[in-house]
C-alpha cells in the first residue's frame, strides 16, 4: 500500500489542481463562423423580409379573395374564424426579421456618422413595421421589442397602440428630415439602391425622403376618424416635406425566378384549385370594365394546374366566388356555377401569369395610394384645391395604379385610351357627394397586392361598401377589425399579454385598433 | 524483494501516457521536476516491478470437458499466483508451462464452477467442469471494460444472451432485445431495414430537444459513442439508422447492460442514461485454425391491421338528400378521391379520377397489395485461431435486405478483426477493428403527410382500385403526376415517385481500439488505449419533377423551370478517445481486500460536412446541381473535447461484503468560453459514486435452499453535457446561400439565429440511487433479481420558448427538474428438468414512473411538439407539465356543462373546450395521459429436448397513450368503422345546445367530423398503446453429433424462427400499437403513416469447420 500511495498522492494533486482545459477556449470557437458583419447586409435582409401579409388574411377580409376549402387548418377569415395559422405570420415575420435586425443595426450605427443614412432608413423601416403591427393587432410590444440580445429583455411589455403611433410619428418625421444627401450611400439598400437604378447618395436620399413623407401622409390619414385636426396637421406636414410624384418612387420589392414573390407563393404552389377571387371584387372589375381585370383575374381549364397554363381573362367569363360559402355549402346556392370537370369550381382565380406570378413585385407604399390619399385630403379640405384638385389626384391615382403593371411579367402597358374610357364612365368618374366612397374603392383596387394597407384603409374609410361575410354569426354580423394575437404569446409572455388583452377588451377579431373608432 | 532493472521503454510508455492524459501543463511540469519524489519516475518504477525467483519449470497438458463429456473451448487455465494463463483450444486441449509440482492450476469458464488442481507429479491434468450452480464466480464486464466478479457489484447489470440475438436476428441488433431485459425499453420504429431503435433504460432522463440524447451510452470494445439515432422528424421523413447498425450479431462476445447511472458512473458526463457494453470476439488461444460460417435468410410479411368500413364508397355526402352519393363525373371523382362519404356500395359503375369507370365496391386489401414480401439474407464467415501467445479472429459479413416497400433495399457489409497477443510475458496487446459499409436505397418516407406511401394508402378511398393508381399515374396532358384527389399536394401517389425518386445513403464507418496492457507485477498493471471512430457518409436524394400535379412547372413569368429538387451531402466524423488505466488488481490483507484503479481519458470529437442542394431544373428529369436554378451550399463544422480523470477504490471484507467508490472529473470544451462571455466560468464537473454489496448467503451456509443471496445498494451523481452544443456563447451571423437579386445587382443578406445564446448554461446532473436483491434457491432452479431505483435529474436544460417579440424564439436555460423511479424484476426458473428435457422460463418486468418536478419560473407547462402546428400532422400537442408524468398528450376536449353533458353550438355542431368564464373564449386543453408506457416486460421460455431447443417469447408494454391520426383522418374522410354513424340522415350528436335543450340538429357527417380536427377535440382518437405480443418463436437443433465423423465439419446447427408472431391483445384500431414512425422523444405518442409492421420468418444455419 505504501508503494501505491506514492502514485496516488501526486495523482490526487493533479486531479485537484491541474488545468485540464488547456486549449478549450480556442476549441469552443467556430473558426468558420462570422462574429461580426456589415450592418448593411442585415439591412438588406430587413427590406427583403418586410411583411407582405397573406391573401387569406387581409385580402379575404376585404373580400378580394376566398379560400373555399373548409378543413380545419385553413378555416380562418374566410369563415370568420380566428385561426392561429393566420394570426401568427405577420407577427413572426415582423418581429423575427425586421424588428430584430433593425434593433441590431441601430445599436451598431447609431453613433457612426459614416452610416448616418443607414441609421435614418432603419428608423423609417422600424416605423413602417410597427405601423403594420399596430394596424394588425392593436397593442403590441414596441419599446422593449427585439432587444433580447441587446438588453436582455425576454418578456417585452405591450405598449399602448396610440403611444406607439405617437412615437412612430416622431421617428418618421425626425428620421426623414435627418436623411442627408452628404452622408454616404447605403450599398445594402435593396429598395432604393443600385438595383433599382438609384446609383448615388443624392438619388437614394431623395427617394427615401419621398417614401418617408408618403408614409407620414398615410399615418396622418389614419387619424381621420379619431382626430381630424391631428390628421390634417400631419397630412400638411407630409405634403410640405414632399411625397411621391412618380411610379418610380414606389416603395417596393422586385422578385425573380429565384427569389419568388412571398405573397403569391403559397397559393401558387399548394392546391391552387382551393383559391378563388371573391365575388365583390370580380364584380367591381367586371361592372366597370376595369382594364386591370385581365391582369388580376382569370379562369383556367384546370384550376389545379395554373403554372404556364393558358388563361381565360375575358371579363364576361369571370365570376367571383361568393363570400360566405365553403366548398360544400356553395352547392346549395341557387346560382352555383358548378364544379370544374378537372378540379375545383367554375369560378375565377388569380391570374397567376401576371399579378399572381412568382416574379410579381410587392408594393409597400405606392404613388397610386399616395395620390388617392391626397385626393381624400383635398375632399376634406385638408389640402387646398377642393373638388377640382381632388378629381385630378383621383385620376392620377387610377392612372398610377394602371401604370404599375409595367413591372409585372406578361403584362403590356395599359393604353391611355382604355384608361380614359374607364375613368370617364359614370360609375368611376369622381362624383360630388360620393367622393370618399369612389376614392377609397379605387384605393381598395390599387392596394390588392398590399393587403395590410388595403385592410387598414377599409377600416378607416368604411369603403368600399361591402356586405359582411354571413358564414356564421361569429363576428355579430360585422367585419373582422383586427388579427388575433398568436397563441404562443399567452405562454411565452403571459403577464404582458394578459394586460394587453384586458386593455384591448379581448383578443378576438372584433376588437378595434385605436384609430378605428366606431 | 529484489530490484529488477527497469526497461526504458516502460518508462516511456508511462510518462507519455501520463503526459497525454494528465492534462498538459501540470503533468509536464511534474515530469520535468525529477526531484519530485512522488512522481512515477524511473526509480519508483523499478521498485514496482517485482517477481520471485524462478523455480524449475515443467509443462502440463490436458483436456477440459463438461459434465456431459463435451469439450470446452476457451477455458482459461491459469497458474495460481502468477500471470500465466492459456486457453483451451477447439478440442478442449491446453498446454501450460508451470513453475513446478507445487503449482496450482485454476480452470475458469463462464457458466461453470471454477476448479483448482494441484499439479503434483502429473504432466497431464484432465478436468471436468461442473455447470455453475451459483453466481459466486461469475465475471461481468463493467464500465471502462473492467471485469468484476458479479458478487461484488452494488448495482444492476444484465448480460444479454448472445446466442438468442444471433438466432433471432434483426437488422438492428437492438430490435431483437425488445422485452428481453428488465428495464430495457426498446421501441423499434416501423421505418424499414436499416432504421434506428429507441432505447431507454429507466425512463427518459432528460427533456427532449437541444441535441439531448436519452439513449444509453454505447461502448464497443472500450470505445464510447452516442447511439446517434437519425430518426424520423419534421425535417427528415426517413430513418437513417444508428450506431448499433455497426454491429454484426455473430461478432459479439458479450453484451452487458449497465442499467443505471450508478453502474455507468465511471463514464461521468455520459453516464446519465446507463450504458450498453459490447465486446467483440478475438478468438481463443491455443486453438486450431477454424472457420465458422453462418447464414441467415428471412422474409418479412407486411401485417395489415386495417379494418376500414367497406359498406360505403367514395363520394360526397349530399345535404339535400341527407345521405351520401357516389361521384357523378370525373371532376367529382377527383374532388372526392380522399373522401369516402358516398353511397352504399352497390357494384354499379362509378367514374374514377382518370375518366374510366369501374364497379362501386370496396378494396380491402390495399396494404398487402401494395407492399411486397421483404427479404433479408445475411452471411458471415469467421476465421479464427491462436497459438500460446496470440489469438485472432477475422470475420466478414454481408447483409442484403429488400424492404417491404417496393423500392427499398439495404446492404450492409461488416468486417471485424480481433487480435489478442501477449507480446511478452507482461505486455498484452489487443486490437479490434470493425468496418461497416451501409448502403440504404430509398428508406421509406414515414410519419408525415405528403411524401410516403403509408399516408396515401391509409387515406385514399378504398373504392379506387390500387392498380388504377399504378396504371394511370401519369397525367397525359403534362407528363406529371395525375391528380387523384383534392389533397393534391399532400396525398402523393407513390407509383409516381417510386420509379423517379431516389434517396441513397452510403456510409463507411471504422471503429477501432488498440490496447496495450503491461502487468508490472501480478498486482499492478498499466493499460493505455487509443480508440477511434471514423465515419464518412454520403446522402443523395431528389424530389422528382411533377410530384403532386400542381408542382409541374414553376411558372415565374420568364419561361418554364421544371420543378423538383436535388440534394447531395457528405459528412465526415472523427471521434478519438485516448485513455489509460493504472490498476492494482485485488490485494488481500487478512480478511480485507482492496483494489485501486486510476485512469484518464481525452475525448476529441470533430465533424464536418458539406451540403449541396438545388431547386428547379433547366432540363427536365436531369438531377444534378449544375442543372438547377437555385442552389444552396452549406459547410457544417463542429468540434469538442472532454478531458477526464477518474479513479475506483474497491474494498472487500471476507467474501461477502464489498464496497466500491468511484469518482470522475470531466472538463468540457463546450463550457469553456472567452472569459468576457460567461458570467460564471465553470467548465469542470465532478461525478462520484458509491456502491456496496452484501452476499448474505455466505453467512448462511446451512440454509440448503438458499444457493446465493445478495443485497446491493448504490448511489451516483452523474450528468450529461450532450445537450450543450459547441460554439454556443457568441452571437454569430449567417449569410444567405443565394444572393437576392434586384435588377442585376446581387445583395447578400445577413442574419443571426433564433436561439438566444446563453453562455451560462451548464450540463444537467443526475442523482440516482438504487437497491437490489438477488436470490438463487432450490439448486438455482428458481432465481430472483429485483431492483428499486430513483433517479433525479436537475438543472435540466430547457429550450424555453421566447416570445417572438424578443427577436428570438427560444433560449436554453438550466431550469428543469424531473424524476424517474421504478422497479425492475426478473424471475428465472427451471420448472421442469429431466435428463433429456428441460424447460427454463424467465419473466422480466419493469415499472417506471416519471414526474416533471420543475420547469421555468412560474412555468407549469412546456410545449414539446405541437403536432397540429406542423401542417403535416393533425392532432394535439406533447407537453411537459409539472407534477405530472413526462410526455403528456394534450389537446382540447368536448365543451361540457356542469352536468357533464357535451355542449354543442347553437347549430348542433361541436365546439372545443374553453376556459370557464374566459371573456375571450380562451382555449382550454386537457391532458389525455402519458405517451410512454409505464410497464414493460417479457416472458421468455426455453424448451430443450436433447439437441432440440424451442424458444417462445412474449412481451408487453402498458400504461401509455397515443393520438391516432389514422383514426382522426379515417373518421373525417369516412374510412373507419366509426364513420358509419350518421351516414343516413346525418349526425345528431348526443349533446345539448347552449340553451340546455337536447340537440335537434342532424348535420352532414363529413363536415361534422371535420370539426374534430378544426376544434382539436381529441377524445375519440386517444387510445391505449398497450399490447401483449407473442414476439418470437425459435426452433433450433444442434446437428453436431450427426456430423461427428465428417472429417472437416466440427459443428452444425440450424434454427428457424418467427418474429412478431401475433398481437395477443391491443386497444387501438386499424394499426399496430407499436406503429410509431420515429424513435425521437419529440414524436412520442403520435401515430401517423408508419410502415406496416412485418412478421418475419427466418432460417439460420451455422457450420463450424
Amino acid at each position: 500500500m505504501k508503494k501505491i500511495s506514492r502514485f496516488i498522492v501526486p495523482l490526487a494533486a493533479v486531479l485537484a489542481f491541474a488545468s485540464c482545459d488547456k486549449g478549450f477556449e480556442t476549441k469552443n470557437q467556430n473558426p468558420y463562423a462570422l462574429t461580426s458583419v456589415d450592418p448593411g447586409l442585415l439591412f438588406s435582409n430587413v427590406e427583403r423580409n418586410l411583411s407582405v401579409g397573406n391573401w387569406e388574411v387581409e385580402q379575404t377580409i376585404v373580400q378580394q379573395f376566398v379560400n373555399a376549402y373548409n378543413a380545419g387548418a385553413t378555416t380562418g377569415f374566410n369563415f370568420n374564424a380566428s385561426n392561429n395559422n393566420y394570426n401568427t405570420p405577420t407577427w413572426n415575420q415582423s418581429y423575427n426579421t425586421p424588428v430584430k435586425y433593425l434593433e441590431q443595426i441601430i445599436s451598431l450605427v447609431k453613433n457612426d456618422p459614416s452610416r448616418a443614412n443607414l441609421y435614418q432608413m432603419s428608423r423609417i423601416l422600424r416605423a413602417y413595421t410597427f405601423m403594420v403591427l399596430v394596424d394588425s393587432y392593436g397593442d403590441v410590444p414596441y419599446s422593449e421589442a427585439g432587444k433580447a440580445f441587446l438588453s436582455g429583455i425576454t418578456t417585452p411589455k405591450y405598449d399602448k397602440s396610440a403611444d406607439i403611433y405617437a412615437d412612430i410619428y416622431k421617428e418618421l418625421k425626425e428620421a426623414t428630415a435627418a436623411l442627408s444627401p452628404t452622408a454616404p450611400f447605403v450599398a445594402g439598400d435593396v429598395i432604393y439602391g443600385t438595383g433599382r437604378g438609384f446609383l448615388n447618395n443624392t438619388a437614394q436620399v431623395a427617394q427615401w425622403k419621398k417614401a418617408g413623407y408618403s408614409l407620414l401622409l398615410r399615418l396622418g390619414m389614419r387619424y381621420s376618424k379619431l382626430d381630424a385636426t391631428k390628421a390634417q396637421s400631419i397630412v400638411q406636414e407630409a405634403v410640405a416635406g414632399g411625397v411621391m410624384t412618380a411610379n418610380n418612387d414606389n416603395m417596393l420589392l422586385l422578385f425573380n425566378t429565384i427569389d419568388a414573390n412571398p405573397l403569391n407563393n403559397p397559393q401558387r404552389t399548394t392546391n391552387p384549385f382551393n383559391y378563388y377571387m371573391a365575388e365583390p371584387f370580380v364584380n367591381q372589375l367586371k361592372g366597370t370594365g376595369d382594364p386591370r381585370s385581365k391582369y388580376l383575374v382569370a379562369t383556367y381549364t384546370n384550376p389545379a394546374q395554373i403554372g404556364g397554363a393558358p388563361v381565360d381573362t375575358v371579363a364576361a367569363n369571370q365570376f367571383g366566388f361568393p363570400v360566405g360559402y365553403d366548398d360544400i355549402t356553395i352547392k346549395t346556392k341557387p346560382d352555383y356555377r358548378g364544379s370544374n370537370p378537372n378540379a375545383g369550381f367554375k369560378y375565377s382565380q388569380l391570374n397567376f401569369n401576371v399579378f399572381g406570378s412568382s416574379t410579381a413585385p410587392v408594393f409597400f407604399v405606392s404613388l397610386a395610394q399616395t395620390k388617392l390619399l391626397l385626393a381624400e385630403a383635398a375632399v376634406r379640405n385638408w389640402i387646398p384645391g377642393g373638388f377640382a384638385t381632388a378629381n385630378t389626384l383621383y385620376r392620377e391615382g387610377i392612372r398610377a395604379s394602371m401604370d404599375e403593371y409595367a413591372l409585372y411579367p406578361n403584362a403590356l402597358p395599359i393604353p391611355d385610351l382604355n384608361y380614359q374610357s374607364y375613368a370617364a364612365q359614370p360609375s368611376v368618374a369622381l362624383a360630388p357627394g360620393n367622393e370618399l366612397q369612389m376614392i377609397n374603392t379605387q384605393y381598395w383596387i390599387a392596394s390588392i397586392g398590399n393587403g395590410h394597407e388595403g385592410f387598414a384603409n377599409f377600416r378607416r374609410s368604411g369603403f368600399p361598401a361591402l356586405t359582411p361575410n354571413a358564414y356564421n354569426n361569429n363576428l355579430n354580423g360585422g367585419f373582422a377589425r383586427r388579427t388575433g394575437y398568436p397563441q404562443g404569446e399567452s405562454a411565452t409572455n403571459g403577464a404582458n399579454y394578459n394586460a394587453a388583452v384586458a386593455s384591448m377588451g379581448g383578443d378576438g377579431l372584433t376588437q378595434r385598433v385605436f384609430w378605428d373608432k366606431l | 524483494m529484489k530490484k529488477r532493472r527497469g526497461t526504458p521503454s516502460y518508462n516511456r510508455i508511462v510518462t507519455s501516457v501520463f503526459a497525454l492524459v494528465l492534462c498538459a501543463s501540470a503533468a509536464k511540469a511534474d515530469s520535468r521536476n525529477t526531484n519530485n519524489p512522488g512522481f512515477i519516475g524511473e526509480a519508483n518504477l523499478v521498485t514496482a516491478n517485482v517477481v520471485g525467483s524462478p523455480l524449475p519449470a515443467k509443462t502440463v497438458t490436458g483436456k477440459v470437458v463438461d459434465d456431459k463429456g463435451e469439450t470446452l473451448i476457451g477455458v482459461t487455465v491459469t497458474e495460481q499466483g502468477t500471470t500465466k494463463a492459456v486457453a483451451t483450444d477447439a478440442n478442449g486441449n491446453y498446454s501450460i508451462s508451470v513453475e513446478g509440482d507445487n503449482s496450482v492450476l485454476v480452470f475458469a469458464y463462464l457458466g461453470y464452477e471454477t476448479q483448482t488442481q494441484t499439479v503434483g507429479a502429473r504432466s497431464v491434468v484432465n478436468v471436468t467442469l461442473a455447470t455453475r450452480s451459483s453466481a459466486l464466480e461469475e465475471v461481468v464486464v463493467t464500465a471502462l471494460g473492467i471485469k468484476r466478479e458479479a458478487k461484488k457489484l452494488g448495482y444492476a447489470t444484465t448480460s444479454v444472451n448472445v446466442d438468442e440475438i444471433s438466432q433471432n436476428r434483426t437488422t438492428n441488433v437492438m430490435s431483437s432485445l425488445e422485452g428481453k431485459v428488465a428495464g430495457l425499453n426498446i421501441s423499434p420504429p416501423a421505418a424499414g431495414p436499416g432504421s434506428s431503435t429507441r432505447i431507454r433504460l429507466r425512463g427518459q432522463a432528460s427533456f427532449a430537444g437541444q441535441g439531448a440524447t436519452n439513449s444509453p451510452l454505447i461502448v464497443i470494445n472500450g470505445l464510447p459513442m452516442d447511439q446517434g439515432e437519425q430518426s424520423v422528424g419534421p425535417n427528415n421523413t426517413t430513418d437513417r439508422g444508428d450506431a448499433l447498425q455497426q454491429i454484426n450479431q455473430d461478432d459479439i462476445e458479450s453484451m452487458v447492460t449497465l442499467k443505471g447511472s450508478t453502474a455507468a458512473a465511471l463514464y461521468g458526463s455520459r453516464a446519465a442514461n446507463g450504458a450498453i457494453i459490447i465486446t467483440t470476439k478475438t478468438g481463443a488461444k491455443n486453438s486450431k485454425f477454424g472457420v465458422d460460417f453462418s447464414s441467415n435468410y428471412s422474409i418479412d410479411d407486411a401485417l395489415d391491421y386495417n379494418r376500414y368500413q367497406m359498406e360505403y364508397g367514395y363520394g360526397q355526402w349530399d345535404p339535400s338528400q341527407m345521405r351520401g352519393r357516389k361521384p357523378a363525373n370525373t371532376a367529382e371523382a377527383i374532388a372526392n378521391g380522399g373522401q369516402t362519404w358516398g353511397g352504399k356500395y352497390d357494384g354499379s359503375q362509378v367514374p374514377f379520377f382518370d375518366g374510366s369507370t369501374g364497379p362501386y365496391v370496396g378494396n380491402p386489401n390495399r396494404i398487402t397489395e401494395y407492399y411486397r414480401m421483404g427479404s433479408t439474407w445475411v452471411n458471415t464467415i469467421a476465421l479464427s485461431g491462436g497459438n500460446a501467445s496470440t489469438s485472432y479472429r477475422v470475420s466478414f459479413s454481408n447483409q442484403d435486405a429488400n424492404g417491404i416497400s417496393p423500392v427499398n433495399n439495404y446492404h450492409k457489409k461488416i468486417a471485424n478483426v480481433g487480435i489478442n497477443s501477449k507480446l511478452s510475458e507482461k505486455l498484452t496487446f489487443t486490437f479490434n477493428l470493425n468496418y461497416t459499409n451501409e448502403v440504404n436505397n430509398n428508406p421509406p418516407n414515414v410519419g408525415f403527410q405528403g411524401q410516403g406511401a403509408p399516408n396515401f394508402l391509409y387515406r385514399m378511398s378504398p373504392t379506387i382500385p390500387l392498380r388504377l393508381f399504378e396504371e394511370k399515374v401519369i397525367d397525359p396532358t403534362n407528363g406529371g403526376e395525375r391528380q387523384t384527389s383534392n389533397f393534391a399536394t399532400t396525398l402523393l401517389n407513390p407509383y409516381y415517385s417510386n420509379p423517379r425518386q431516389f434517396n441513397i445513403r452510403n456510409a463507411d464507418r471504422f471503429l477501432s481500439t488498440s490496447t496495450l496492457r503491461y502487468d508490472f507485477t501480478k498486482w499492478l498493471y498499466l493499460q493505455g488505449r487509443v480508440a477511434f471512430d471514423f465515419e464518412s457518409a454520403q446522402n443523395e436524394s431528389n424530389v422528382p419533377h411533377g410530384v403532386g400535379s400542381v408542382y409541374l412547372l414553376n411558372n415565374n413569368g420568364s419561361g418554364p423551370q421544371y420543378n423538383g429538387s436535388y440534394n447531395i451531402s457528405q459528412s465526415r466524423q472523427r471521434n478519438m478517445n485516448y485513455d489509460f488505466l493504472l490498476g492494482t488488481g485485488n490485494q488481500r490483507f487478512g480478511d480485507f481486500s482492496a483494489e485501486l484503479t486510476l485512469g484518464g481519458n481525452i475525448r476529441d470529437d470533430r465533424s464536418s460536412g458539406v451540403r449541396n442542394s438545388g431547386q428547379n431544373f433547366v432540363v427536365k428529369d436531369l438531377y444534378s446541381i449544375e442543372n438547377t436554378f437555385t442552389r444552396t451550399a452549406n459547410y457544417d463544422f463542429s468540434r469538442l473535447g472532454v478531458n477526464s480523470i477518474y479513479g475506483v477504490a474497491d474494498f472487500g471484507y471476507k467474501n461477502y461484503l464489498y464496497l466500491s467508490i468511484t469518482d470522475r472529473v470531466d472538463w468540457f470544451s463546450v463550457l469553456t468560453y472567452i472569459p468576457s462571455l460567461a458570467k460564471v466560468k465553470k467548465n469542470a464537473f465532478n461525478y462520484p459514486s458509491v456502491s456496496a454489496s452484501f452476499v448474505f448467503s455466505e453467512l448462511l451456509p446451512n440454509l440448503s435452499w438458499l444457493n446465493y443471496g445478495k443485497i446491493r445498494a448504490s448511489w451516483a451523481s452523474t450528468g450529461s453535457s450532450g445537450v450543450i452544443q459547441p460554439f454556443q456563447g457568441p452571437l454569430t451571423y449567417t449569410l444567405n446561400a443565394n444572393p437576392y437579386t434586384v435588377g442585376t445587382i446581387p445583395y447578400t443578406l445577413a442574419a443571426f439565429g433564433n436561439n438566444y445564446p446563453n453562455p451560462s448554461v451548464t450540463p444537467f446532473g443526475v442523482t440516482e440511487k438504487e437497491i437490489g436483491l438477488e436470490v438463487r434457491t432450490l439448486g438455482s432452479r428458481l432465481n430472483f433479481d429485483v431492483t428499486v431505483y430513483q433517479k433525479d435529474t436537475k438543472d435540466q436544460i430547457l429550450s424555453v420558448p421566447l416570445s417572438n417579440t424578443t427577436g428570438f424564439t427560444s433560449q436554453p436555460l438550466n431550469l428543469g427538474k424531473l424524476q424517474n423511479k421504478g422497479i425492475e424484476l426478473m424471475v428465472e426458473g427451471t420448472p421442469f428438468k429431466t435428463e433429456n428435457f428441460t424447460w427454463t422460463s424467465s419473466i422480466n418486468s419493469a415499472y417506471n414512473e416519471s414526474k416533471v418536478l420543475q420547469l421555468g419560473p412560474g412555468q407549469t407547462r412546456q410545449l414539446v411538439t405541437d403536432f397540429n402546428g406542423s401542417g403535416n400532422e393533425f392532432l394535439g400537442k406533447l407537453f411537459y407539465q409539472t407534477g405530472m408524468a413526462m410526455n403528456q398528450l394534450v389537446s382540447r376536449t368536448y365543451q361540457r356543462n356542469a352536468a357533464g353533458q357535451v355542449v354543442l353550438t347553437s347549430g348542433g355542431n361541436l365546439q372545443g373546450s374553453t376556459v370557464d368564464g374566459s371573456p375571450i373564449g380562451a382555449i382550454r386543453e386537457v391532458n389525455f395521459g402519458q405517451a410512454d408506457p409505464k410497464w414493460t416486460g417479457g416472458w421468455n421460455n426455453n424448451f430443450r429436448y436433447k439437441k432440440l431447443a424451442l424458444l417462445v417469447h412474449f412481451d408487453w408494454k402498458f400504461g401509455g397513450k397515443v393520438f391516432s391520426s389514422t383514426a382522426l383522418n379515417g373518421l373525417r374522410q369516412g374510412l373507419t368503422q366509426a364513420s358509419l354513424v350518421g351516414r343516413e340522415g346525418g349526425v345528431r350528436f348526443d349533446g345539448v345546445l347552449p340553451n340546455g335543450q337536447p340537440n335537434t340538429f342532424s348535420l352532414a357527417p363529413q363536415s361534422f367530423y371535420t370539426e374534430y380536427r378544426n376544434q382539436q377535440i381529441a377524445d375519440p382518437f386517444v387510445y391505449k398503446s398497450d399490447f401483449i405480443k407473442l414476439r418470437n418463436i425459435t426452433l433450433s437443433y444442434d446437428f453436431s453429433t450427426l456430423v461427428k465423423n465428417a472429417k472437416f465439419i466440427k459443428g452444425l446447427s440450424a434454427s428457424v424462427f418467427v418474429r412478431n408472431v401475433a398481437i395477443i391483445k391491443k386497444w387501438i384500431p386499424d394499426v399496430d400499437p407499436e406503429s410509431m414512425a420515429s424513435t425521437g422523444d419529440t414524436r412520442l405518442g403520435y401515430e401517423q403513416s408508419a410502415l406496416p409492421t412485418t412478421r418475419t420468418f427466418g432460417l439460420n444455419l451455422n457450420v463450424k469447420f
